[in-house]
């Protein structure tokens, strides 16, 4: 169930949210549990945010405000989507969609918000050093970014704001440093992690210096990180410890991958990450900031 | 007596990974693989949780049972189980990697065939680098475990060079002697805190949901006690009859069935002192802690039913009596109602009503609390009469929630009070998939996360809580009530003598 209007007058959007649950007197109880801001540069990021929307909503009822900076005038426009689950019941998010001038935009977003509950702010794009960025993320505990879009620069401009902040891509790369550690899983191995100084990484930039970081906070030394060209997805990771090599690498364009420590049959790991919005809706399941990633960023 | 755990150092890569799922390298052995448990339940929720990418990197299955299969057919057997079973598809570029973590070792249980098992084992670890860490999940009839654990101890698999834990699924013993029998046996093998005993009637999710109720809230904990409750009713009500089970349900009845471990669970959740961590002993130890103070159940304060014909949701239902299988004369209770009284400070006083039955008007489970009333009203009288006290009632299921019952003014001219109920279901609030319950209870017994396992003394305990009335209730005969009532009179009465009644789910 799904119900669109139009507005420019904000202070019309709660009654138009209100209607678009079917009204009170339904008795319909409103369960949201947290707001998210969503700066989106232009009407494709809206379009983006709306299908993530769709999908994070079920597990997480939520206000978002998709936030649009424009030239024109200001304008909202106010949807609300229930999604029934097993035995009837149904849980419900909110939508509002707001063009503004960047001026503008802050002041429309606060007025907006749901009192009491926690703020999010998922900012898609580059992440820019003005004051819009400043303003929202100051409304917000909590800033989600993507280095794959705003580079590592743009994770460390977002962490200037001061709030916590999360990395879509680095989330993304859990089951990445989950099969890397998996090869130090014996207790024989855990021994060859000392002599580790290299690692090799076939992939992204922002992917592969965040895997590199990750290795040298958690081990606590120098690594050096060697770039072996270019791709758009991360495809291998390699290290060398004692002359024996360790290494993950993904099975063509698959979801699996391969495995291999020496001295053992090469075994299967799940490398696909899961859909891009669930690892937004992983990021507003907590608060505070991933020490782990804060640490990894630094040693990037 | 059995190993120490060998701690290796950990990894340091493995710091906030995984968080919920498992990574100590493990080999999951399946005694009985080749039948009905292992088809429907164990491999179609390892194969999920593979999926999940819950299991560790270094994962191995190795089934055992006399059928004579090798490892591609185990395969072959695996994936049509999983095909018929799972909750998901199998995906078959998925399961080409899933296969190869799969073996088979035919054998039966006596040590020649252990001895052959554990060169199995050691070859596995050799390489997949299993690290000689093991459960071994006991899926046979019951009669078999002590046969299985006294030959693992005969031929070391106890005593791998890992970590050993093992599985059993209920029943564990029809009584107290019994349950301390088996308990002997397999502790000869293997320490308490590496025994997972299956009791999963309630979930993950449904403890975790009482246990945040409780201790989340600073606004319910405070009344949780004899000051405020007057009492308690759990019922834990099934629609359906005894099906095609008669011959097992002869041995067991509603009070072995029902009572002695899923009843009592809820109760001792709902009962329990707050843990001081939310880990499987601080809990455990409470739970215990309730069961002992728990006062073993009379038959002055307990009632039996056995369910008579009737229609239950409309449909005509057959007496107890006349069900297959069940002798012309059989006594077992389907039914039964009891007041549980608990000797600490903070439930003296107030008794817990528990109910249980088949063939009852609904399939349902829950705990209301009735609290007391306010001790003056400053209304009419008139304006009060269909004034309740307020409850608390934690659903279950079928539908899992929670309904606080409140008094309210109705908007009329005059003043009258009404009561209301405000209704909150977690399904409304949360949509989210839930996982089948081996799943969960697989990757717990994998990360030796023992909380939703049951401990011994829990065992024995509520043995001693149920024997006093098993033994008197071998003679008599239970009340008939019929199908799709909520019981016979006596349960009505066991109530009213103490000024109360039964709330209709
Ligand atoms: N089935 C369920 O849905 C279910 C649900 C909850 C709990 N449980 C419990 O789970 C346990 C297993 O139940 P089940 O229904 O799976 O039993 P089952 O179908 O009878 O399976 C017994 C297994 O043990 C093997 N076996 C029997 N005797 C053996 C021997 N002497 N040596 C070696 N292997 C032997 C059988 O295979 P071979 O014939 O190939 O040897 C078979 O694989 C029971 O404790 C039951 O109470 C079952």
């Amino acid at each position: 169930m799904s119900a669109n209007n139009e507005t420019s007058d904000l202070a019309a959007v709660e009654a138009m949210l209100r209607a678009a649950r079917g009204g009170d007197r339904t008795g319909s109880v409103r369960a949201i549990t947290l707001n998210l801001i969503v700066l989106a540069p232009d009407a494709d990021g809206v379009e983006a945010a709306v299908q993530a929307l769709e999908h994070v909503g079920p597990s997480h009822p939520l206000r978002a405000i998709v936030a649009t900076p424009t030239e024109g005038e200001l304008r909202a426009s106010v949807a609300s989507s229930c999604w029934v689950g097993a035995s009837e019941r149904q849980v419900c998010s909110e939508r509002v969609v707001v063009e503004a001038g960047a001026k503008a935009l802050p002041s429309a977003v606060t007025s907006l918000l749901v009192p009491d509950l926690p703020v999010f702010l998922w900012w898609q794009g580059e992440f820019g050093d003005d004051g819009l960025a400043e303003q929202l993320s100051r409304l917000a505990s909590r800033v989600v970014v993507d280095s794959g879009e705003c580079g590592l620069d743009g994770v460390a401009a977002a962490r200037r704001m001061g709030g916590s902040v999360a990395d879509l891509a680095w989330a993304a790369l859990m089951p990445w440093r989950d099969a890397v550690a998996g090869l130090f899983d014996g207790p024989s191995e855990v021994k060859a992690l000392e002599r580790i100084q290299a690692v090799d990484v076939r992939g992204p930039e922002n992917e592969a210096r965040l895997m590199a970081g990750w290795l040298r906070s958690a081990l606590d030394s120098e690594i050096d990180l060697h770039r072996e060209g270019r791709s758009q997805h991360l495809e291998r990771v390699t290290m060398q410890s004692g002359g024996k090599e360790y290494l993950v690498e993904r099975r063509g364009r698959g979801r699996l991958g391969t495995a291999t420590v020496p001295g053992l049959v090469d075994y299967p790991v799940l490398l696909a990450s899961p859909p891009r919005s669930s690892l937004l809706a992983n990021e507003l399941s907590r608060l505070s900031s991933d020490r782990l990633f804060e640490q990894a960023l630094e040693a990037a | 007596m059995a190993t120490t755990a060998k701690r290796p150092a950990p990894n340091p890569l493995r710091a906030g990974l995984r968080v919920g799922g498992a990574s100590v390298p493990t080999v999951f052995v399946i005694y009985g693989a080749s039948g009905d448990l292992s088809q429907r339940k164990l491999l179609p929720a390892i194969y999920n949780l593979a999926v999940r990418g819950l299991l560790p990197n270094r994962f191995a299955v190795i089934g055992y049972a006399r059928s004579d299969m090798d490892n591609e057919s185990f395969r072959e057997f695996a994936r049509a189980a999983v095909e018929k079973f799972s909750r998901t598809p199998v995906d078959d570029h998925l399961w080409q990697a899933f296969a190869q973590l799969l073996h088979y070792q035919s054998g039966s249980f006596d040590e020649e065939g252990f001895r052959v098992l554990g060169d199995r084992l050691e070859a596995i670890d050799a390489g997949h680098g299993t690290g000689g860490n093991r459960v071994y999940y006991l899926s046979t009839p019951a009669s078999f475990f002590p046969v299985i654990v006294q030959a693992m101890g005969a031929t070391r698999l106890n005593r791998p060079p890992g970590v050993a834990r093992v599985v059993i699924e209920k029943p564990f013993g029809h009584d107290l002697v019994s349950a301390r029998e088996l308990a002997d046996v397999v502790h000869r093998s293997f320490r308490e805190n590496q025994i997972y005993r299956i009791d999963h009637y309630l979930g993950k999710e449904t403890v975790q949901n009482i246990f945040a109720f409780r201790f989340a809230n600073a606004i319910f904990e405070p009344v949780w006690n004899n000051t405020h409750v007057d009492h308690v009713q759990i019922t834990v009500g099934e629609s359906i009859g005894v099906e095609h089970r008669a011959a097992f349900y002869e041995e067991t009845g509603v009070v072995r069935d029902i009572v002695q471990n899923h009843l009592l669970q809820v109760f001792s959740l709902v009962a329990m002192e707050p843990p001081a961590a939310f880990d499987a002993d601080p809990i455990r130890d409470e739970k215990a802690k309730l069961l002992r103070a728990t006062k073993p159940m009379t038959l002055e304060n307990a009632v039996r039913g056995q369910y008579g014909d009737g229609y239950v949701a409309g449909e005509q239902a057959a007496a107890y009596l006349d069900e297959p299988n069940v002798p012309p004369d059989s006594n077992t209770p389907t039914y039964i109602a009891a007041r549980l009284e608990i000797g600490n400070w903070r439930w003296a006083g107030t008794p817990f009503y528990i109910r249980a039955g088949k063939r009852l008007a609904k399939r349902v489970t829950e705990v209301a609390v009735q609290f007391k009333r306010p001790p003056h009203l400053p209304f009419p009288v008139d304006a009060v009469e269909q004034l309740e006290p307020n409850a608390l009632v934690l659903r279950i299921q079928p539908d899992e929630g929670i309904s606080l019952r409140f008094g309210a003014k109705s908007p009329t001219p005059t003043l009258a009070l009404r009561t209301v109920n405000m209704d909150f279901l977690y399904g409304s609030a949360f949509l989210a998939e839930v996982p089948e319950a081996y799943e969960t209870l697989i990757l717990d017994a994998v990360r030796g996360d023992g909380t939703l396992f049951t401990r011994q003394d829990s065992v024995e305990r509520s043995w001693e809580i149920v024997d006093p009335l098993l033994e008197q209730w071998r003679k008599g005969a239970p009340q008939v009530y019929p199908a799709g009532s909520w019981g016979p009179d006596l349960a009505d009465e066991l109530l009213s003598r103490d000024g109360r009644r039964w709330r209709r789910p």
